[in-house]
């Protein structure tokens, strides 16, 4: 059995809004409610879905940069939630996050030297690889920059040769986990490719494990190995990206597929799903699904589907999958 | 006659630089009821295109060429002329329905506007209409949501009522600028499908400008690929995806990953990155970044040639596609 790189385990986020009225209580936002995972070293997990289906709060706390009102998260079999801030910030070196934004995420008066030796900067001295600018001068070379490149600023570089700088930043304390929250949406389709093959290539010669976030299927498709797709706070199926994609068992997965528009499938009229993603300021009683579905039963609507095995390494939480 | 004819369209941009052509001699035809996407990467002229439609453009900018509308060059109208056009004729929906729409006022206000300035519509008369397109675009409870602010509304019903603005003058020509790009895909099918209905309803013009090669394929009747602010390929739209012939469009339909399909090894990259305006090949605007460039790539504009078995629409520009008869 391979090393579990991260484990959650019943994962629960709610956030209070700010009180609208003196006289009522104050809204809550159930973000995630009870999220199950498990990455196995090696085996990268996309996960999918719509806005506001907790992926990007999912992604905040397994990098503990946000915590879980519930539940906990293993890194490498440590619980983030017991580390002090001292023995969190040496953890940290093991997992490492990519942002969406290449603009928004490095610091335009910075080097590139200084974002990506920033990394290892704040590691306690025992943590730090060898060689401080070493280390810096082989993370540029790995994502394909130059060593001319690190004296330059953010804003000389593309964004597709942005995003190559905060995958060095990432890389540079050598982690085995590297979150990835829409690594390549707000790229070009031309560049996104050669930004998807780079990660493919860092997985395999520094054995590095993605938990990709993306809304495209196609991503997720080309970069994970399994596939868990998220609907209000909730994984609704997860399998292996050969299982998922030929035999989607949750009717909201395949609605998802059938969404995305096919490339040369020629004028079609696309089965569309009803209705809009339900508020995630109520709890649901049933299945939080049940007011789009095609399939709806009455019992839909009284009990909570659990995510429940379907068949070897596929599980689906529905009624009738 | 074509309802909408562009002929050789150039547009020039002032940057710090100097000025930069955006457009460079871009040329098509739309007729009533038809629809076209353009297709193309960021910068690669496509919004600019459009945006000239509507006489639009930024400040300081050149258009040269024609565009006519029934007969009459827009590029020649004064501001005055535009005003009855725009809205009226020629209708846009832009991308991020967040910020096209006026944060204080509220929606039932903001889709009379166009009715009071081009229909003359008051009152009761304009208040019925409201309700009539608000519920023709499929926002449930319309009798509500008129007192509503945009800020009330999900992303998918404000795009909803950014298309009932643009419907209520029943215009010639529906400009959509990445109408779904801001939405979630299941919510992005419902738009897609509610603006092919209301084109196929009303006969109108539809152009419709994406990234999104699947978007674009599953929606209009004719493509034009752009990049570098000209036209490399177009034609029928299923005739021109099933024969890719420009290197550029090749390249950019590989690179895309498509889900379920047979995994790559790895993904057909197109090498470089798409350059700034003032740095673009002063030919084939592609030839950098092109495997096949040669010598004539850098010296020579290459002209639209006709592609494909007869009786098929399909140009291609590039010095390196046999064209065929």
């Amino acid at each position: 059995m391979a090393e579990i790189v991260l484990r959650t385990r019943d994962l629960h986020r709610q956030f209070v809004l700010p009180r609208e009225s003196l006289f009522r209580r104050p809204e809550t936002v159930f973000a995630l409610n009870g999220v199950d995972l498990e990455i196995e070293a090696g085996r990268s997990l996309g996960v999918v879905g719509e806005s506001g289906c907790g992926k990007s709060t999912l992604a905040r706390l397994c990098m503990a940069l946000d915590r879980p009102t519930s539940g906990g998260i293993e890194i490498l079999g440590q619980d983030l939630n017991k580390l002090s801030a001292r023995e969190l910030r040496r953890a940290r070196a093991r997992f490492q996050m990519v942002f969406q934004d290449p603009y928004g995420s490095l610091d335009p008066r910075h080097t590139v030297r200084r974002i990506v030796g920033e990394t290892l900067d704040a590691l306690p001295a025992g943590e730090r690889a060898a060689g401080g600018d070493d280390a810096v001068a082989k993370a540029i070379d790995a994502v394909g920059l130059r060593a001319a490149d690190l004296d330059k600023y953010p804003h000389e570089f593309s964004g597709g040769q942005r995003q190559r700088i905060a995958i060095a930043r990432a890389l540079v304390t050598r982690p085995r986990l590297i979150v990835a929250d829409e690594p390549v949406s707000a790229l070009d389709v031309s560049v996104q490719a050669q930004v998807l093959n780079l990660m493919q290539d860092l997985a395999q010669e520094y054995g590095v494990t993605y938990m990709l976030i993306s809304h495209d299927l196609g991503v997720v498709d080309y970069v994970c190995d399994q596939v868990a797709v998220m609907y209000l706070g909730r994984v609704v199926e997860q399998a292996s990206r050969t299982q998922l994609f030929a035999k989607p068992a949750h009717p909201y997965t395949r609605a998802l597929f059938d969404a995305v528009p096919k490339i040369g499938a020629g004028r079609r009229k696309r089965p569309a799903l009803g209705g809009q993603i339900g508020s995630q300021t109520q709890r649901h009683g049933g299945c939080a699904f049940a007011d789009r579905c095609t399939h709806v039963q009455s019992r839909c609507r009284e009990e909570i589907p659990s995510l429940r095995k379907i068949d070897n390494g596929h599980m689906a939480s529905c009624h009738y999958a | 006659m074509a309802l909408l004819s562009v002929e050789d369209l150039t547009v020039e941009l002032q940057t710090s630089r100097g000025m930069a052509a955006a457009v460079r001699g871009v040329s098509f035809e739309l007729e009533r009821g038809g629809t076209l996407g353009i297709v193309g990467e960021s910068g690669c002229g496509k919004s600019i295109t459009a945006l000239s439609l509507l006489g639009l453009l930024p400040d300081g900018a050149r258009a040269t060429g024609r565009i006519e509308l029934d007969g009459t060059d827009l590029l020649s109208l004064d501001e005055a002329a535009l005003c009855r056009i725009r809205g009226n004729r020629i209708a846009m929906i832009f991308q991020e329905p967040m910020t096209s729409l006026n944060p204080v006022h509220r929606i039932g206000r903001q889709i009379v506007e166009p009715l009071r300035l081009h229909r003359g519509l008051r009152g009761a008369g304009a208040q019925e209409e409201v309700l009539r397109l608000l519920d023709r675009v499929g926002l449930p409870d319309p009798a509500r949501r008129i007192n509503a602010y945009p800020h009330q509304l999900s992303g998918g019903q404000r795009q909803r009522v950014m298309i009932a603005i643009a419907l209520s003058c029943a215009p010639d020509i529906l400009l959509a600028d990445e109408p779904t790009t801001a939405l979630d895909v299941t919510i992005q099918g419902q738009i897609l499908g509610l603006i092919n209905e209301l084109v196929e309803d009303s006969g109108m013009g539809l152009i419709l400008i994406s990234h999104d090669l699947g978007v674009i394929g599953e929606t209009v009747d004719k493509v034009a690929v752009m990049y570098g602010g000209a036209v490399v390929e177009q034609g029928d739209t299923d005739n021109l995806f099933n024969n890719l012939a420009h290197p550029y469009s090749q390249g950019l339909f590989a690179a895309v990953p498509r889900p379920g399909a047979a995994r790559p090894d790895r993904l057909q990259t197109i090498r470089g990155t798409v350059p700034e305006l003032t740095d673009l090949p002063p030919a084939c605007t592609f030839a950098d970044r092109c495997a096949m460039a040669t010598d004539i790539c850098w010296h020579q504009v290459p002209k639209m040639a006709a592609m494909g078995p007869r009786g098929t629409v399909h140009q291609t520009a590039c010095h390196h596609v046999e064209g065929v008869g």
